[in-house]
C-alpha cells in the first residue's frame, strides 16, 4: 500500500512538474510575442501605424494621417520629414477606423491653412461603413466633431474615400457607395458593382453658426457599375474655359466583367481609357493613379489582361476621348504594384511603383517632361519586410516619396535628381 | 487515507492547473494555422488538391465560400485547402468565423502569417497580382492557377462529382 502511494505521488509529481514546465514555457512564449508587439506600438506612435497617408500644404508643410486604437491622428513636418510635430487626435470618441490597403484616412490643407480629414468608419455589419469628415480651423488646436458625409442613412458600404482641396478652398470628397446596389437588391433587381458618389464642401461650411452635428453635406451620384474593391484617383485639371474641374479615374466593369479603367469629369459622361480586357469575376485590388499637367492628364494603372499584364501608363489631352499609346513599363514577373504618378514641384512628371524580387521590395522611379518619353527606372528605396504602399508627394523644394514600413520610424525619401 | 489525500491533493492541483494553463494557451493557436514561407511547398505538394485563396475584404470571395459550404455539406471529403490572405491579426476573428462554418473531413485551413502577404504571394506564384479569389490545382507538380469566383460546376468537374 505504502509502495503504491509513494509510486502514485512520484508519478503525479513528475507529470505535474513536466506539464507545469511546458505550460510556463508556452505562456512565456506567447506573452513575449504580445509584449514585443504592444510594447513598441503603444499609443499614437506613427511608426507603428499600418498605413500612413500624407499631403503637402500650399505652404510646403507635410501633413500625415494615421490611426491607432480607434483614434485618427495627424501631425506635420516643416523640414521634409526630419522632425515631426506632436500628434493630435482628431476624434475624441473612439470609433473603428479603416486603415488597411487603400481604405485609409486622407488629409488635405487649404490655402488658408485649414486642415481637413476624411476617413472610413467601419460599422458592425460586414462591408458596411460611413465616410467621416472633420476639420481643424487655422488658429485652433481641436478638430471639429466628426460628421458623416454620406447622406443616405443606409447601413451600406461607403468607402475608398479620396479627398482634394481646390485653389478656391473647396473640398471635394469622392467615394465608392453601395446604396444603389443595396436598393436594387431590395427591389430584386440586378446591379453590377458599386457606385461613385461625391460631395463638395465650400469654405462657408466652416463659418456657419449651425452646430456641427446639424450640418448636412449634400451628396451627388456620379456613376454606377464600378469595381467594388479598387481605389479611386482624383485630380483637378485645367478646363477649356480656363478654370478648373475635377477628374476621377477608376476601375470600371465593362460588358461581361471586363475590368478596365474609366475617366470622367465629375458629373460628366465617362470615357474608357484602358483596353487590356482583364476579365475577372473577383477583386483586382489594384486601383489607378492620375495627375494633371495643365490640360493633360497622366494615368497609370495595373491590369492583368490576356495579352499584357503589369503596370501601364498613358496620357490624354481631351479628358479621355483619345488616349496616347500605352507604355507597359513593368511586367507581371516583377510583382509590380501601386503606381503613383505626380506632376512634381518642378512641373515635371514622376512615376513610382513597387516591385518584389522574392526577398526584398523596391521602389522604382522614372521621370518625364510631358509623358512622351521616360527616363530609365532607378531604385530609390529597398526593404526586406512588410511595407505600406508608395506615394509620391509633389513639393516645391523637391519631390518626396512616402513609403512607410510598419514598426519602423517614418522615412521620407528624396526623389528629385 | 487522509494522509494520501493531503499528499496527493496539492500535486493534483498542480497537474490540473498546468493542464488548464497549457490548453488555454494552445487553444488560441489551434483555431487558425498561420501560413509561412516554410510551409508553402508542403501546402502545394498534394496532387489534385484544390487550394482556394480568399480574404475577408473580398465580397466575391464570399460567393465562392457560400457555394463551397453547400457543397461540403453533401461532399465533406473534398480535398480542399483554404488560405485566407488576411495577414493582419485584427481580421483573424472574421477569418475564424468563416472557417467555423465550413465542415469537411479533408478540409485544411490557413491564414497568411502577420505582415507576410507580399512574400507569400510571391512564394505561391510570383505572377499572381493579389487578385481574389484565386485558386490552384496541383497537377503533375505544377500549380495551375485560376483567378475569379469558382462556380460549383467547376468543382464538380474537378472532383468528378455528379452534375447538379
Amino acid at each position: 500500500m505504502i509502495k503504491t502511494q509513494v509510486c502514485f505521488h512520484r508519478v503525479t509529481n513528475v507529470v505535474g512538474l513536466v506539464l507545469l514546465f511546458f505550460s510556463v514555457m508556452l505562456t512565456q512564449s506567447v506573452a513575449s510575442t504580445a509584449a514585443t508587439t504592444t510594447a513598441v506600438c503603444d499609443g499614437s506612435n506613427i511608426a507603428c501605424a499600418k498605413t500612413v497617408t500624407a499631403s503637402v500644404s500650399p505652404a510646403g508643410r507635410i501633413w500625415f494621417a494615421w490611426t491607432a486604437s480607434d483614434y485618427l491622428y495627424v501631425n506635420y513636418s516643416d523640414d521634409r520629414g526630419k522632425t515631426f510635430s506632436r500628434p493630435v487626435s482628431v476624434n475624441t470618441t473612439p470609433e473603428k477606423i479603416a486603415a488597411g490597403g487603400e481604405k485609409r484616412p486622407k488629409v488635405v490643407v487649404d490655402s488658408a491653412g485649414n486642415v481637413y480629414v476624411s476617413w472610413i468608419k467601419k460599422l458592425p455589419q460586414k462591408w458596411t461603413s460611413d465616410i467621416r469628415f472633420s476639420w481643424l480651423k487655422v488658429g485652433e488646436d481641436v478638430f471639429s466633431a466628426p460628421i458623416t458625409v454620406n447622406d443616405d442613412k443606409e447601413i451600406a458600404g461607403h468607402s475608398f474615400n479620396e479627398m482634394i482641396v481646390s485653389d478656391i478652398d473647396e473640398v471635394t470628397i469622392v467615394w465608392l457607395d453601395g446604396r444603389n446596389s443595396k436598393a436594387a437588391k431590395k427591389r430584386g433587381e440586378p446591379h453590377v458593382g458599386s457606385s461613385i458618389y461625391w460631395a463638395v464642401i465650400k469654405p462657408s461650411f466652416l463659418k456657419t453658426n449651425v452646430s456641427v452635428e446639424k450640418r448636412q453635406i449634400q451628396n451627388a451620384a456620379y456613376v454606377n457599375g464600378n469595381c467594388v474593391c479598387c481605389r479611386l484617383a482624383l485630380t483637378p485639371v485645367e478646363s477649356t474655359e480656363g478654370g478648373s474641374e475635377l477628374v476621377v479615374m477608376w476601375r470600371h466593369i465593362f460588358g461581361d466583367n471586363i475590368r478596365d479603367h474609366a475617366l470622367g469629369v465629375l458629373g460628366e459622361p465617362l470615357q474608357r481609357v484602358s483596353f487590356e480586357q482583364w476579365k475577372i469575376d473577383g477583386c483586382p485590388h489594384h486601383g489607378p493613379s492620375i495627375s494633371a499637367q495643365n490640360k493633360r492628364i497622366h494615368m497609370s494603372w495595373f491590369n492583368d489582361g490576356p495579352s499584357a499584364s503589369g503596370l501601364f501608363y498613358a496620357y490624354t489631352d481631351n479628358l479621355g476621348e483619345t488616349v496616347s499609346p500605352v507604355f507597359h513599363f513593368s511586367k507581371s514577373t516583377d510583382s509590380p504594384a501601386h503606381p503613383s504618378v505626380i506632376t512634381g514641384g518642378d512641373g515635371k512628371l514622376k512615376l513610382a511603383w513597387q516591385t518584389f524580387d522574392g526577398v526584398q521590395s523596391s521602389i522604382q522611379v522614372m521621370t518625364s517632361v510631358r509623358g512622351e518619353q521616360w527616363s530609365d527606372a532607378r531604385v530609390v528605396a529597398q526593404f526586406t519586410g512588410a511595407t505600406d504602399y508608395p506615394f509620391l508627394l509633389p513639393h516645391l523644394d523637391g519631390d518626396l516619396l512616402l513609403w512607410h514600413k510598419p514598426g519602423h520610424a517614418l522615412t521620407l525619401y528624396e526623389v528629385s535628381e | 487515507m487522509r494522509r494520501l489525500f493531503r499528499l496527493t491533493f496539492p500535486r493534483l492541483l498542480l497537474l490540473v492547473s498546468s493542464v488548464v494553463i497549457s490548453s488555454s494557451v494552445l487553444s488560441s493557436d489551434k483555431a487558425i494555422g498561420q501560413l509561412t514561407i516554410e510551409n508553402v511547398e508542403e501546402v502545394f505538394q498534394k496532387e489534385n488538391r484544390l487550394v482556394m485563396l480568399w480574404s475577408v475584404d473580398c465580397p466575391p470571395c464570399y460567393q465562392e465560400l457560400a457555394m463551397l459550404e453547400a457543397l461540403l455539406a453533401s461532399y465533406p471529403g473534398l480535398p480542399i485547402t483554404l488560405i485566407s490572405t488576411d495577414d493582419d491579426p485584427e481580421r483573424h476573428v472574421e477569418v475564424e468565423e468563416q472557417y467555423r462554418r465550413l465542415k469537411g473531413s479533408k478540409l485544411t485551413t490557413w491564414v497568411f502569417a502577420d505582415g507576410m502577404a507580399t512574400q507569400l504571394r510571391y512564394a505561391i506564384d510570383k505572377t499572381w497580382s493579389g487578385v481574389l479569389p484565386r485558386s490552384y490545382v496541383v497537377n503533375e507538380a505544377k500549380r495551375v492557377g485560376h483567378s475569379g469566383v469558382l462556380k460549383e460546376k467547376d468543382i464538380r468537374q474537378l472532383f468528378k462529382l455528379p452534375k447538379h
